[in-house]
């Protein structure tokens, strides 16, 4: 009972791995992303378990990082219709809920909303009560018109209990439906708050729906002392059931899971990653391990949000990009032949010049296939042209680098992913470069080996509470909340606090972050 | 000339402002989705007037917001302007003043946009001038102090219509005036409107910046059309305001430390492209306020406007501003009210004081 196996879905491939307890790598293989990602996921899993030969029995967990949802927001489909609720009345009336959304995405998730008295000043004092009674008369409004709720209050990062009392009585009147509270999912800012709470009710049925197909596929592999998890944006894992209420903290995950997976191989904690796929290249950075998340807001399927996000950069140049002269300028990407390159890269018989091909006929790479004929890349391409090609290569990735770091000082660069062979052991910017071993699976290593976390971001008033209270508050929560995504409770530790001051505000209001970290229980 | 504002024309006034505004005046963001219910009400937009045009027994206000921006992106902002606009109007009836039109205080991201929206939803035309020419960071630091227009009375309101009107013993006591809008606005939960400083048009030709939010359309379109065509937003920005470019760099630190309200900090550029090598610093009381070089020399000074954009051409606050961002800074002229003033420099004297900064007015060639 000691081996984990970890999956990772990218946009052309998805990677599967089995580590052992001291996260030694002891299989790995890789099949086609599936356009349904399901099919795709338990091929991979159904072919690592079959080919590696381990007994499912020893099997202790499962770490799946999926696209699912993701997915299921940028093609509006199989998204839940959602009661949207703002509790903040006599305020907030002057901007609508999802006005700035996408039309069809609003149409998708029902375009069901309503405003209701209530919420809290910044201090925590409430605006005014709570209107009960008009949340009832709602809830029989939308009774069989809605798969989910999602509730946002004024100031509810400050003091969510009008969004509690609101779930309470959702539950009272329309059973056990999803109902996602705003100040569960992310922190101050109205709209974006609603609008990252109203994405994770919508994903809450796809979501479902993943991990049941997932449990079923372990169940008839023999996985069944396996425990599920699923990977967030953070790079940690949380468990299924925690999962099926905080989808949207799956939606970024690709990106997480490579980066983690290269602080594992390399043991390097603060370094530059960079993650070569078949379609586009992701840059981001690791500080203690973890990778750096963003501080502003990120936009998902054209929809404002403003819930935890990794700070990653990404460039339409990789190993599929298609080569070509436009008007006496040579191009990379972003167009990419993705999985189809063992067809129609130049090297494979193919007639598409694409990024690997250039490297193949400089010489800088090597693959292990018995399909690909570097010589026949070098013998079609015009050397000037494979020259330029390649400086735009390196141009390209050496300027996300650049992007990604904030300080002028040269700093570790480590290279993963499939394509990554391609790209030089000298760029500018790099103290070193670091190519690991294993490093085209370093996205399902990552996954595999993932600890187990949360995040809490709150608003506190000073006013009436000692800063000491307040940091305590937000380190218990913290851990509560990571216990709940299935840390072991023993074995958790606060790994960064973050305190932010909020300007113009009298009595000292600052926002506290607190992520908690732990093994998982198995 | 009467003009009709709408969506695009006060897109491009938002970004505009947000340059302008010098480091301050509120977010864009919150501008953008003033706008956005602005355009509800008003889908052809708001009629702009020329100074020249505003009559000189005719009376405009101006309304703002107050509080923090964190309120605002959490409670929003409207009704409150029109609460406190109602008040001051019901007030100044008595003493004979019909308000009719309105204009902005400052320029800026968020806070040139409440008077548009107050003069949508009332059918009210908007005057081309502001009480500041640019952002500023206290009452005393406007050009309503600098020649004698009176903030008081003022009203206060909150969203859900409490209503506060003060006066102060001495109408120019802005200190006073400050006091007392702070801790209304907290006893407003910290998001609050307040209308005041009540101008005919002899008063307004003579006091304030004029013609400036024609200026911040054609430095939003400049801006947008060079984004549009591939061209460097940044030299755009810097014709159309008539300024110099000061550098090109990336963010390598900020410091902010919040005093009684206010953000005071300095931020630290590392050059690039042509200004490799060489660093600057800015310091700032929320809006900017003196530029040194790396070699010490203080390059630029308030009232001039020290402005800041992404390279890639955004306006930026510095609330916004993060490590790691490609930016330039750009100086500009003041307005000539402030130029022409003999205490035009003094009374940001002591705000420069507390930052290390003794010397004269460096005025923008």
């Amino acid at each position: 009972m000691s081996l984990r196996i970890g999956i990772d879905v990218g946009s052309t491939h998805t990677d599967a791995v089995i580590v052992d307890k001291d996260n030694r790598l002891i299989a790995a293989t890789k099949v086609v992303t599936s356009p349904d990602v399901t099919s795709g996921v338990l091929e991979a899993l159904t072919k690592i378990v079959k080919e590696s030969g381990v007994d499912p029995s020893e099997v202790a967990a499962a770490m799946f990082g999926t696209t699912h949802c993701l997915n299921a927001i940028l093609q509006r489909k199989d998204l839940a219709r959602v009661a949207v609720i703002r509790i903040g009345l006599p305020a907030t009336a002057a901007v609508e809920p999802m006005v700035d959304w996408p039309p069809d995405l609003r149409r998708a998730v029902g375009d069901l909303k309503f405003l209701v008295e209530g919420g809290h000043e910044y201090t925590g004092e409430e605006i005014s009560p709570l209107n009960e009674a008009r949340l009832r008369e709602i809830c029989r409004e939308v009774k069989g018109k809605v798969e989910a709720v999602a509730i946002t209050s004024v100031f509810s990062p400050v003091n969510p209990d009008h969004e509690v009392r609101a779930a309470e009585i959702v539950r009272e009147e329309l059973g056990e439906i999803p109902v996602t509270m705003s100040s569960e999912i992310s922190t101050l800012g109205l709209l974006e708050r609603e609008n990252s709470a109203i994405l994770n009710a919508a994903v809450t049925f796809v979501a479902n729906r993943a991990i049941q197909a997932f449990l079923e596929v372990m169940r008839s592999l023999g996985l069944e002392k396996a425990k599920l998890y699923l990977t967030q944006n953070d790079g940690t894992v949380m468990e299924a059931k925690h999962a099926a209420k905080y989808p949207i903290f799956t939606v970024a995950t690709g990106a997480t899971n490579s980066l983690r997976g290269a602080q594992m191989l390399t043991g390097i904690k603060d370094a530059i990653v960079v993650d070569v796929g078949g379609c586009t290249t992701n840059v981001g950075m690791l500080v203690k391990g973890f990778p750096r998340e963003s501080t502003i807001h990120v936009e998902i399927g054209g929809v404002r949000t403003n819930f935890r996000m990794p700070d990653i950069f990404s460039i339409g140049i990789a190993g599929g990009s298609i080569v070509r002269v436009d008007d006496g300028r040579v191009c990379v990407g972003p167009e990419s032949v993705g999985h189809e390159l063992v067809k129609c890269g130049l090297a494979w018989g193919g007639n598409v010049v694409t990024a690997t091909d250039v490297a193949l006929a400089l010489g800088v790479m090597s693959i292990e296939d018995p399909n690909c004929k570097p010589e026949l890349a070098r013998r079609q391409l015009d050397p000037e042209l494979a020259r330029k090609a390649y400086e735009i290569i390196v141009e390209g990735v050496e300027y996300a680098i650049d992007r990604v770091k904030t300080r002028p000082e040269p700093m570790p660069v480590i290279l993963v992913g499939g394509g990554s062979l391609m790209l030089p052991t000298r760029l500018r910017g790099a103290s070193k470069v670091i190519r690991p071993e294993h490093a085209q699976s370093a996205n399902a290593i990552g996954a595999a080996t993932a600890k187990t976390g949360a995040q809490i971001d709150k608003a506190y008033s000073l006013e009436h509470l000692s800063r000491e209270k307040a940091l305590e508050d937000a380190k218990i929560s913290a851990v509560a909340k990571a216990v709940e995504a299935g840390a072991d409770p023993n074995t958790v530790e606060i790994v960064e606090i973050e305190e932010i001051a909020m300007p113009y505000l009298p009595g000292n209001a600052v926002r506290i972050r607190v992520k908690a970290v732990g093994e998982i229980k198995l | 000339m009467a003009e009709k504002f709408g969506k695009r024309e006060l897109e491009d006034v938002i970004w505009g402002a947000t340059l302008l505004g010098a480091g301050g005046g509120g977010s864009p963001k919150n501008g953008l989705k003033l706008l956005e219910d602005l355009l509800k009400a008003s889908p052809e937009g708001v009629t702009l007037i020329s100074p020249e045009e505003f009559g000189s027994e005719e009376y405009a206000v101006m309304v703002a917001g107050i509080g923090s921006p964190k309120v605002l992106m959490e409670k929003g902002f409207g009704p409150e302007a029109i609460y406190a606009f109602e008040a001051i109007s019901s007030l100044q009836a008595l003493a004979g003043k019909r308000i009719t039109h309105l204009y902005p205080g400052e320029l800026g991201g968020f806070n040139v946009m409440p008077p548009f929206y107050v003069a949508a939803l009332k059918g009210m035309p908007v005057v081309d001038a502001d009480g500041c020419g640019r952002a500023v960071p206290e009452l005393e630091t406007t050009l309503f102090y600098l020649y004698g227009i009176p903030s008081s009375p003022c009203a206060m309101a909150d969203s859900k219509g409490n209503i506060v009107i003060f006066y102060t013993r001495n109408p120019m006591d802005s200190t006073m005036a400050e006091n007392i809008a702070r801790h209304v606005s907290t006893a407003f939960g910290m998001g609050a409107a307040f209308a005041t400083w009540v101008v005919n048009g002899e008063e307004l030709r003579r006091a304030l910046a004029l013609n400036t939010v024609t200026l911040c359309r054609r430095v939003g379109a400049a801006i947008r059309e060079a984004k549009e065509r591939g061209g460097d937003p940044v030299r755009a920005a810097v014709e159309a305001v008539g300024g110099v470019e000061l550098f090109r760099g990336k963010v390598a630190d900020i410091s902010t430390r919040t005093v009684e309200g206010f953000d005071f900090g300095r931020f630290k550029l590392e050059g690039v492209g042509g200004y490799q090598g060489k660093t600057l610093t800015v310091e700032f009381k929320n809006e900017n306020m003196v530029v040194w070089s790396g070699e010490g020399e203080a390059l630029a000074t308030v009232p001039d406007l020290i402005c800041t954009m992404t390279l890639n051409g955004t306006p930026l606050t510095n609330a916004d501003m993060e490590v790691g961002m490609e930016i330039a800074v750009i100086a500009a002229s003041a307005s000539e009210k402030w130029r022409k003033h003999p205490e035009g420099f003094k009374v940001w004297k002591h705000i420069l004081e507390k930052m290390g900064y003794t010397g004269d007015y460096v005025p923008v060639k």
